[in-house]
């Protein structure tokens, strides 16, 4: 375990202050959104560099949940964006094992479909899809909302990509011994996609949690809105409600958070299997 | 039934659900949207006629598409270029004998879990050359205002800092949960062989890095050159047109122009554009993995 | 108390309703700006109401962009709300594209009791008027006027505020020190209009048919707006970006003694510095006295499912004594005649500035959208031209007449 070496005091001189930056720059406008959520109006609108409010309006945090109905739209986030973290946690990393440890025809022309359809905007198919959810009567209701994203292309290739490394051999061997390949992919492929897993369930989770053009066509009740097109009320026509925007951006943050929170636990877990300290 | 069929099947199976969802919810919707951009008038909306290629002609013609396009270029590689050395480099790190090294790794995901439409937000209010925290702090020590997003020359590497500092965090994230599926024993058989560690970095991780560096390459071009929140919510496309990514250009075209016809052909211009820099990509960046 | 009042009459109706076997459950749906759900329309609603049992009005607020979105996907989808909102620009292309009501006949047939367009000022029927047909109805009409800082002209010795051009570059000289601006533009492109109008230029020439940008007036109006940026270094580079609020914030944290901006801008001012001594002018006159206008319009989708309860509600909405409650409480400005002479809004020394703007005041593409060959591309070519003037200090009269050829080829071509 010889490997003191590289690790003089010169380059931690060069480490630290490095990543003392980044993690700076990552907080900065984090730090920046809990000092407005803070702030008064009149701070707010003073047009001066506020950094540290003069006294802390904690009310704001009060004021959002009477102006509009918060709590249900954190409902609507949590349901709609959970329910669709679920559908990809369950189906991503199958399809994934296929694209990477199976061989059949039509194997290559559909992976490329499957990532053609990631190179279309999202707002390009919006008006038929809002057609197609209002013939199927689903406007305004949780399927019509989680639908559309219930699979995606992205899961199913950070899935495959993360499979592609897993040693043949050990697949190759259990086909020899008889397994089936959904026993293969439960027994061999999951145990090793713990961390994957956990990031797709995050990035999934974050990026639903923060959809904003689905819901703002698809939803026309404000009792359903989620949070993003929720927050949109408190704007004016010509100015931003900037201290209750942060507020709502700080509810927006903790849910994904405590998600991450919780997933950490995954990638320290197998930092220590590996044992590649 | 041989193996092979029988394999064969098994795949179809495991895939049958996806086939129809994709063909569902992506393949009617672009083909409509294909049908949409052959035509002129308000295809989908009222009255449309065909028109045939016209559309697409148009593009060549359209000043202000194709100062887009360079501009979404210069944005998509140098989002690519940036966010993956570092992140690399700071997932090399971090997987290392680093103090705090969770807490960083924590926070350096703050920018992908902090509302993307709020951070865009703050950031613009944060870089205002007048009124922001950024030239406040430098008017302190005594230097020059800044006008990042003012100035046209500068406002597009503004918002490439932004992208990056967005995704930063996220292919740090992908690249430890990646070195961590390494098998330990690869390490073990090199170490046994005596190799010295950053000879495993070099041997070991990076080649077995390929398949991720390969998926953030793909999947951050993919993004960035449809990238539509960012000017929208920073710039509005401005100052002079230097931010006006593609996809803002579209977007204003589908739904403030009211021209989806041609929306949609310049989606689809751009769409086999994606294609070919992301099978340049494969090409390059696609190896076979062999193990040690 | 009166809500509550208001709501047991409108059950007790209901139950009425029910038992003559009348009402059904109703549902009328509007879209409106998410920042003008005031009071005053909210009581509006619970009225309509109570005097409709069985009917419920559906408040959908957006901020303007996605309500556009939102509303282009529902034409797509057949399925349009009965009443809509629009920032001033939507009704002719909308109504040329056969997707609106005509609102003659509802408009001839009440106008005993309710006079649209004849109380409405001229230029806010204009605006609603498509192939002398009226499509929508205005609700609020606003205009853009200048807006200065009392002590700092005052201090720089000046008791008035400039009339014309030559007043304004002196004053804003003078009140030009470090840190603070003697005026702060707005980056957005319809606020330099005001000097291209001052000057005598124009957006669009109805004449010729032709996009009129390029001309010598036009061209010098924002000359004199880059001059002050550039040469006389009284204003700022102005910001880009998707709100309106940079200059107005340099106004109220007093470091900026004039800007130009509307009645929207008066709470801001008022909540962020309350002892800011500050006042409303007329807009300059130059050539001639003018201004930008904006304002929103009420419009009612073909395929609605109620036009004539939506018609009921514009009429409610826009009633002279909502208006004049509306504007006193929220500082808006209102198309109605009757309104600008209520006496209450004439005695407010700010709302009535604002309204005395409103008769010389221009809506910049009117011409373009009723002649039907508006473009927003159009815009974004102006958009981008002007940045260039005003951020790269290229000069105006080179910039302005290639942005007027590319325009009009963009017209040519459609």
């Amino acid at each position: 375990m010889a490997r003191k070496d590289n690790h003089t005091t010169a380059s931690k001189l060069l480490i630290y202050p490095l990543l003392a930056f980044f993690v700076l720059m990552a907080v900065l406008p984090f730090l920046y959104m809990v000092s407005l959520s803070l702030q008064s109006d009149a701070e707010m609108f003073s047009g001066q560099v506020v950094v540290i409010p003069e006294s802390l309006q904690f009310s704001n945090y009060v004021t959002i949940w009477e102006k509009a109905p918060f709590a249900r739209f954190m409902l609507n986030s949590l349901i709609v964006a959970g329910t669709i973290t679920l559908l990809h946690v369950l189906f991503d990393p199958l399809i994934g094992y296929v694209f990477a440890k199976m061989e059949f025809p039509g194997k290559r022309l559909m992976f490329v479909s499957l990532l053609a359809t990631l190179m279309i905007p999202f707002f390009i198919r919006l008006i038929p899809l809002y057609v197609m959810t209002a013939e199927m009567g689903l406007l305004n209701t949780y399927p019509g909302l989680i639908l559309p994203f219930a699979m995606s292309a992205f899961g199913i290739f950070l899935m495959r990509q993360f499979i592609m490394p897993i040693p043949d051999d050990l697949v190759a061997a259990a086909r020899l011994d008889g397994a089936s390949e959904f026993r293969i992919f439960i027994d061999i492929i999951l145990p090793q996609l713990k961390p994957a897993i956990a990031t797709l369930a995050l990035l999934t989770f974050v990026f639903q949690f923060n959809e904003f053009i689905w819901p703002l066509v698809a939803v026309s009740s404000e009792s359903m809105r989620p949070i993003t097109t929720g927050l949109t009320l408190f704007n004016q026509e010509f100015f931003t409600q900037w201290n209750l925007t942060a507020v709502g951006g700080m509810l927006l943050f903790l849910p994904c958070f405590l998600l991450f929170v919780i997933m950490q636990r995954y990638f320290v877990q197998s930092v220590m299997l590996s044992g590649m300290k | 039934m041989t193996y092979k069929t029988r394999r064969t099947l098994t795949a179809y199976a495991f895939l049958s659900p996806a086939i129809v969802y994709f063909l569902i919810y992506f393949f009617w919707p672009i083909a409509i949207e294909f049908w949409a951009s052959f035509r002129s008038g308000q295809p989908l909306i009222g009255d449309s006629a065909f028109v045939g290629l016209k559309n697409y002609a148009h593009i060549l013609n359209d000043r202000l598409a194709i100062k887009a396009i360079k501009a979404t270029l210069i944005y998509a590689i140098g989002s690519v270029v940036f966010t993956l050395v570092l992140a690399l480099g700071l997932s090399a790190l971090l997987v290392g004998p680093v103090r705090a090294r969770n807490g960083i790794r924590a926070i350096l995901f703050f920018p992908y879990i902090i509302s993307f439409v709020i951070s865009a937000l703050m950031w613009r209010a944060i870089l205002d050359p007048y009124t922001g925290l950024l030239n406040a702090a430098l008017a302190k020590v005594g230097l020059p205002q800044q006008f990042w997003l003012v100035d046209p020359d500068t406002a597009i590497w503004t918002l490439i800092a932004v992208s990056v500092w967005k995704d930063l965090g996220y292919a740090v994230l992908i690249y430890i949960a990646a070195i961590q599926g390494i098998p330990a024993h690869l390490y073990e058989a090199a170490r046994m062989d005596g190799a010295r560690r950053h000879h495993l970095f070099r041997d070991i991780t990076l080649p077995l890095l390929m398949p991720t560096t390969l998926f953030l390459a793909v999947v951050i071009m993919i993004t960035s050159l449809q990238e539509m929140a960012l000017p929208y919510l920073m710039t509005q496309g401005g100052p002079a047109n230097a931010t006006r990514l593609y996809s803002l250009h579209v977007y204003e075209t589908a739904f403030q122009g009211l021209n989806i016809g041609y929306a949609s052909a310049l989606s689809f211009a751009m769409f086999m554009l994606i294609l070919l820099i992301t099978w340049a990509q494969f090409k390059l960046l696609h190896r076979d993995i062999r193990h040690v | 108390m009166l809500k509550s009042i208001l709501k047991g009459s409108a059950a007790t109706l209901i139950a009425s309703g029910i038992m003559a076997g009348a009402a059904s459950a109703e549902e009328i749906r509007i879209y409106f700006n998410a920042g003008h759900g005031y009071d005053t329309y909210l009581e509006v609603f619970e009225e309509f109401e109570a005097d409709n049992p069985g009917w419920t009005v559906a408040f959908e607020r957006y901020q303007w962009p996605d309500l556009r979105t939102k509303l282009v996907a529902d034409f797509a989808a057949g399925n349009p709300p009965d009443l809509v909102a629009e920032p001033g620009a939507w009704v002719p292309e909308f109504a040329q594209q056969g997707l609106l009501y005509n609102l003659d006949d509802l408009a001839a047939r009440d106008r005993a009791e309710f006079d649209y367009p004849g109380d409405w000022q001229d230029a806010s029927v204009e605006k609603n008027t498509v192939d002398g047909s009226l499509y929508g109805v205005q609700i609020h009409l606003t205009c853009a006027t200048l807006l200065y800082n009392v002590d700092m002209l005052k201090e720089a010795g000046y008791d008035n505020p400039p009339t014309n051009w030559a007043e304004f570059r002196e004053i804003a000289k003078a009140t030009t020190r470090n840190g603070v601006f003697g005026f702060a533009p707005n980056a957005v492109w319809a606020y330099s209009m005001p000097w291209v109008m001052q000057n005598g230029g124009r957006y669009y020439d109805p004449e010729t048919g032709k996009i009129a940008f390029g001309s010598e007036a036009a061209a010098e109006g924002v000359q004199f707006l880059s001059d002050l940026i550039h040469e006389d270094r009284s204003a700022p580079v102005p910001v880009t970006g998707a709100d309106y609020e940079g200059p107005q914030r340099l106004f109220t944290a007093g470091r900026a003694a004039m800007i130009i901006t509307g009645p929207w801008d008066i709470n801001p001012i008022r909540t962020g510095n309350p002892d800011l001594n500050w006042a409303v002018a007329p807009s300059l006159k130059e050539v001639e006295q003018a201004t930008i206008q904006g304002g929103v319009s009420l419009m009612i989708p073909k395929d609605a499912q109620y036009p004539e309860q939506a018609w009921d509600l514009i009429k409610r909405l826009t009633a002279v004594d909502v208006e004049v409650a509306t504007s006193l409480q929220y500082s808006m400005t209102m198309p109605r005649k009757s309104w600008l002479n209520d006496p209450e809004v004439q005695a407010d020394p700010i709302l009535g500035q604002f309204g005395a703007c409103l008769p010389y005041s221009r809506d910049v593409t009117l011409e373009l959208r009723q002649a039907g060959k508006y473009n927003p591309a159009i815009d974004e070519v102006l958009n981008g031209a002007i940045d260039e003037v005003l951020f790269a200090n290229e000069p105006a009269a080179e910039v302005l007449a290639a942005a007027e050829d590319e325009a009009n080829a963009i017209l040519a071509n459609e």
